[in-house]
């Protein structure tokens, strides 16, 4: 092992180690805080009745296992989670792992298409900007951006449906794929992109505004920076430099940017699924909030830290890889 | 069948049937074969049956697939289903069920009194929200042949048979059941009926596929292919798809209120306003009457003349909801009592009760300060809770509204007693035993139990109207009793009864006879599509 | 030298603040009191430019009385927010090691339950209201912005001005203050003004959810609850909504502006 490995291979233990402490650090939190949520399921799914007696009530929370003193729930939470075991949804009747499974592939396919959207996008107009800084295209992207920023998410949507799927029919109005078609092959595959498009571009629209402006920011910054001087003294040409030097280190902070909006993957689409009826994950632990289905939302909460622990790991990682100065210790 | 409402008519115009039930005339055209229906059912079912939970949703999709002894006609008579016939004893303390020849379960099992009796004894009596009170009386089911279900009943329970329908009491096979935790039967999510609709598939938060049931004992029904049932999470994303296309049926006002008028305008849908009468969610009021002020009989009465009930239903439903004089709301003509002698709107009486209440206005202009609590349910709700705040201001009343969600509002409300006014959601259902009792008696009251009298109400000339409401069988003299249950609920007041919000179903003209007597809750085997 | 984005955004903000200042004597009574017909169009009666919204209450008045509360959880909450990420972040990313892991890992601590979530959580916990969703708003907020300071200042230290600073004897937090802030300031005045808009924009997703304070007029809050005529009322969300645009409008162009001002070496040669 060269020593460069050998360090790599140090920090991953470490982190690993750490994440695993981290993560059960988080799993007691997340447990606190929705047993600070007053209510329980057994008065979700009462209250959502309508109407119930006592005693339903209790048979329902004995069932629930919502009887038990916190500690012991705690502790069989937790045995559970050791095993990998997320348990059964209280609202569903059905195992969490299931549930999760199901939904999980929509929201992750709708937040790579806008997140991988917006970052291509970002970094054209970002670098157009900072290129023509202060000149009309440069306000012209910051306008444009901006107000696809400050526009409400749920407004532009709900626009973008009633313009692309009522007045001009060119887009579905909603949901993942057509229900009465195969689910196989090319077609099915085109059936979904059109499904993705409102909602990934209502999505990207979110994150595009912050991207352009942090990649038109630091542009700025390496443009006007002693070792872009000197590279220009040098005579590399202006390709190279925007390139090489430039846009590496612009990189930086929108590589920071993408990696908490990735720690948000699970639940940040929430307005977009629900706007989209778009069949993610986000919609699902919404709904397990108001329900207080606990056992769902734990185990949603914990695969989305594990996923921002891994996603801030890769950042680091990024940074060692972008900015040789930096090691990683 | 619905109707289309011209535009001439307006919104108001489609309130103005409501009380008034037509009979479902026979469709003229022949019904066609085939075909797929896209609807909606908000918010998603949490699962398919409609025993062990009773939430509207799951009263919707329940019925297609799982059926009761008997349904409903238009003017909420009992007709035959799973059960023939039906007599029910002089005394009534029996109730014998003729049952139905040749019904098969969706697995091919024969359908037998055996499942009515497990269903009702150990089923409906032990884990279903109301079923324990409605079937409260009912002791052992007699089962002389596989034809035959006798209930017996240790009182008078006249209730029950306005309980039986498919979506309020499903009978279900007992040889799925029997032996396991029936909450958690995997059945609730696939469930084995005798209905026209198979289960298909559930993709949750996606879709539920229903498919026709090819041994279903109507032969000929149900004329559909499919029932599609697609989740949508947003009224504005309903509109659209209704107008794109991709949505023919959904009930509940599933679209923005203020978007009713432009598809009422529009000739490729029918709106309609029918279909809940076996349900009939009300808006109420709720006093907290331990709070000294709010103890004063004549501080209720004031604050019910604060509020401008015509203004209220314009602005707050745009029209689509009717004013409530009574907990017993107009559609329900046998019980409702017409024309009873309530105080006007006016803010001057209101004052000046309130002045000799010995509620003076303070500095602030203000008298007291009251909460006004209520559940995260829609926006109208708010919109409603904003306009009695504003209402009360105008006397001197100062309110500050307290939105919590569902299950943080009922540990409020009906658990702690921690509020001063409360606004909610409450179903009359088509018998005021069922729907009505638990909110003005004073024995329905039990900490933790959602939607009961949690108001602290309790007048002992109430308790006798209603208890013996509840055993009488002659339907002129339990009619009498209610009227006088009316009278006084409207005198002590406890409960101010605010609107009785229109349901509004929006189904596209191709889809015809999608409402049986049982509404929204119908099991669409009548349902077609034309070409 | 004159500098256009910097004076426009200024005005703006400024606008805003009188905005909000003078809303009790321009519109004294209740801005929440119905005043007249529910949804006229904005010009269709003289009194009510910006006409009313479905319970018939001024619309005008309400972008005026709005303006105060949401400001209010705009600046209060990022404030809150970029104060505390400042700190943890500019500590974790000069001293770096052992300090920088454990702040860092409490900062994931906070990021790693999902963002909206944990403010739906805690305003279902403490029930929505202006000072709860301010609250919330900051607690989600700062970690992201200790995380983009502290790998400003990882890039920062290495400098050759910061070492030299570090070789005359300078101490830790005069070299964090002095020289390595400033150099910092252009990302973290960019994410500032993003994160009052944010905040702002955050309390109008959560009234739509049904999530806002009901007794406090917002901009969020109207057009959360005129989301029901966004087809038949149009203008009952565009008032709110321009508002809101415009006011991320002025404070990105005095984000720009600032940032022009204050980091010479990001103007180009």
């Amino acid at each position: 092992m060269t020593p460069r490995a050998r360090r790599i291979a140090r920090f991953l233990a470490r982190r690993l180690a750490q994440g695993v402490a981290l993560l059960l650090c988080i799993a007691v939190l997340d447990f606190a805080l929705l047993h600070a949520v007053p209510g329980d399921a057994a008065d979700a799914i009462a209250g959502e009745a309508g109407t119930a007696d006592p005693g339903y009530v209790a048979t329902l929370r004995h069932q629930l296992g919502l009887d038990q003193p916190l500690p012991v729930q705690l502790g069989l939470y937790l045995g559970r989670l050791a095993q990998g075991n997320f348990g059964y949804s209280f609202r569903y009747g059905q195992s969490v792992a299931s549930l999760i499974l199901e939904r999980l592939p929509a929201t992750l396919l709708l937040m790579a298409a806008s997140i991988g959207f917006a970052v291509a996008a970002s970094l054209v107009l970002g670098t157009l900007s900072a290129r023509f800084a202060n000149r009309w295209p440069d306000r012209l992207i910051t306008l444009v951006t901006l107000f696809f920023y400050a526009t409400p998410l749920f407004w532009f949507g709900l626009m973008a449906i009633v313009l692309f799927g009522v007045h001009l029919g060119w887009l579905p109005t909603g949901g993942m794929y057509d229900v009465a078609r195969p689910r196989t092959g090319l077609a099915f595959a085109l059936d979904v992109a059109r499904h993705l498009v409102l909602p990934a571009f209502t999505q990207a629209c979110f994150f595009l505004a912050i991207y352009t402006r942090l990649v038109r920011t630091s542009m700025l910054q390496a443009y006007g920076s002693d070792y872009v001087r000197f590279a220009r003294a040098k005579g590399v040409g202006e390709l190279r430099i925007a390139l090489r030097h430039v846009l590496r280190n612009a990189l930086t902070p929108l590589v920071t940017m993408v990696g908490l909006n990735l720690g948000t993957l699970l639940g940040g689409a929430v307005l977009t699924e629900t706007v989209f009826s778009w069949p993610g994950i986000g919609r699902l632990m919404y709904d397990a909030v108001f329900q207080r289905d606990v056992n769902l939302l734990l185990s949603i909460l914990v695969l989305g830290s594990v996923i921002v622990i891994v996603a801030n790991l890769l950042v680091d990682m990024l940074y060692a890889a972008l900015t040789p100065a930096v090691e990683l210790r | 069948m619905a109707e289309t409402f011209s535009p001439s008519l307006g919104r108001r115009a489609l309130l103005a049937g409501a009380g008034a039930l037509a009979a479902w005339p026979a469709h003229a055209q022949t019904p066609a074969r085939g075909g797929t229906v896209v609807m909606t059912i908000i918010p998603e079912p949490s699962s398919m049956v409609s025993a062990f939970n009773t939430a509207a949703p799951l009263t919707v999709v329940s019925p297609k697939m799982v059926e009761g002894l008997v349904t409903y006609d238009a003017s909420l008579m009992p007709q035959p289903l799973l059960a023939t016939g039906w007599t029910v004893a002089p005394d009534g303390l029996s109730i014998a069920f003729t049952l139905r020849e040749g019904v098969q379960w969706h697995d091919g099992k024969p359908f037998t009194s055996a499942d009515v009796a497990f269903t009702l004894m150990e089923l409906i009596r032990k884990f279903h929200p109301r079923g324990r009170a409605t079937f409260a009386a009912l002791t052992a089911v007699d089962t002389p042949d596989a034809r035959t279900a006798i209930l017996r009943l240790s009182r008078p329970a006249p209730a029950i048979m306005s309980a039986l329908s498919g979506s309020e009491t499903p009978i279900l096979p007992k040889h799925v059941y029997e032996g396991s935790d029936p909450l958690t039967n995997p059945a609730n999510n696939a469930p084995i009926g005798t209905g026209p609709f198979r289960f298909g598939e559930w993709k949750r938060g996606n879709y539920i596929a229903l498919t026709r049931n090819e041994t279903y004992w109507q032969a000929g029904l149900p004329y559909l292919d499919r029932v599609v049932i697609k989740t949508f999470n947003d009224a504005t994303a309903r509109s659209a798809a209704f107008e794109a296309g991709e949505l023919q049926l959904a009930s509940t006002t599933p679209v923005p209120l203020a978007d009713i008028d432009r598809f009422q305008r529009n000739k490729a849908f029918t709106v309609t306003d029918k279909g809940d009468e076996l349900n009939n969610s009300m808006d109420l009021l709720a006093f907290n009457l331990r709070r000294p002020n709010l103890a004063k009989p004549e501080v209720r009465q004031a604050l019910r003349q604060a509020i401008n009930f015509d203004v209220m239903m314009r602005t707050v439903w745009y029209g689509l909801a009717m004013k409530l004089d009574s907990p017993v709301p107009p559609v329900l003509p046998q019980f409702h009592a017409p024309n009873l002698p309530v105080p006007p709107f006016s803010p001057a009486q209101a004052n000046a009760a309130l002045d000799k209440a010995g509620f003076p206005r303070g500095a602030d202009n203000m008298r007291f300060r009251l909460t006004l609590d209520l559940p995260t349910i829609s926006d109208v709700y708010q919109r409603e809770a904003e306009f009695l705040r504003q209402s009360l201001r105008q006397v001197g009343v100062d309110v500050e509204i307290r939105i919590s969600d569902v299950p943080s509002f009922i540990r409020r409300v009906f658990a702690q007693y921690d509020f001063d006014l409360t606004l909610f959601p409450g179903s009359a259902t088509n018998d005021p035993t069922m729907g009505l009792q638990r909110f003005y008696w004073s024995k329905a009251a039990a900490p933790g139990a959602p939607f009961v009298n949690a108001w602290g109400y309790a007048n002992p000339e109430m308790d006798q109207v209603l208890e013996a409401a509840a055993v009488e069988v002659d339907t002129a003299k339990r009619r009498a009793l209610f009227i006088r249950f009316q009278e006084i609920a409207m005198l002590d007041l406890p409960i101010l009864p605010l609107a009785l919000p229109a349901n509004i179903t929006i189904a596209t003209a191709k889809l015809h006879d999608f409402m049986g007597g049982e509404g929204i809750r119908d099991s669409l085997a009548r349902a077609w599509m034309q070409g | 030298m004159i500098r256009l984005p910097l004076v426009i955004g200024g005005l703006i903000v400024l606008a805003l603040v009188a905005m909000a200042a003078s809303a009790g004597w321009i519109f004294p009574d209740d801005p929440m009191t119905m005043v007249a017909e529910p949804l006229l169009w904005p010009g269709q009666d003289p009194a009510f430019p910006l006409g009313t919204d479905s319970l018939g209450r001024d619309i005008a008045a309400g972008i005026f009385h709005g303006a105060r509360a949401s400001l209010a959880i705009g600046f209060i909450s990022s404030s809150a927010a970029l104060a505390l990420g400042t700190l943890v972040g500019a500590v974790a990313g000069y001293r770096g090691g052992r300090v920088d892991d454990g702040l860092m890992r409490i900062s994931e601590l906070f990021q790693a339950i999902p963002q909206f979530m944990l403010i739906i959580v805690l305003l279902v916990i403490f029930r929505p209201s202006v000072a709860t969703i301010i609250l919330a708003i900051s607690i989600v907020g700062w970690p992201a912005i200790a995380r983009l300071v502290r790998a400003e200042f990882i890039v920062l230290r290495e400098r050759e001005f910061v070492q030299s600073c570090r070789v005359i004897g300078m101490s830790g937090p005069a070299i964090m203050l002095t020289q390595i802030l400033p150099n910092a300031l252009p990302v973290l005045i960019v994410s500032g003004t993003i994160q009052v808009a944010t905040a702002i924009l955050m309390e109008a997703a959560l009234s739509f959810l049904g999530l806002g304070d009901p007794n406090l007029l917002t901009w969020g809050g109207m057009i959360g609850m005129g989301r029901d005529q966004l087809r038949e009322a149009w203008f009952v969300v565009a008032v709110p909504g321009l508002a809101l645009l415009i006011t991320a409008l002025g404070l990105n162009l005095l984000g720009d502006g600032l940032n022009d001002l204050l980091d010479p070496r990001g103007r180009r040669a």
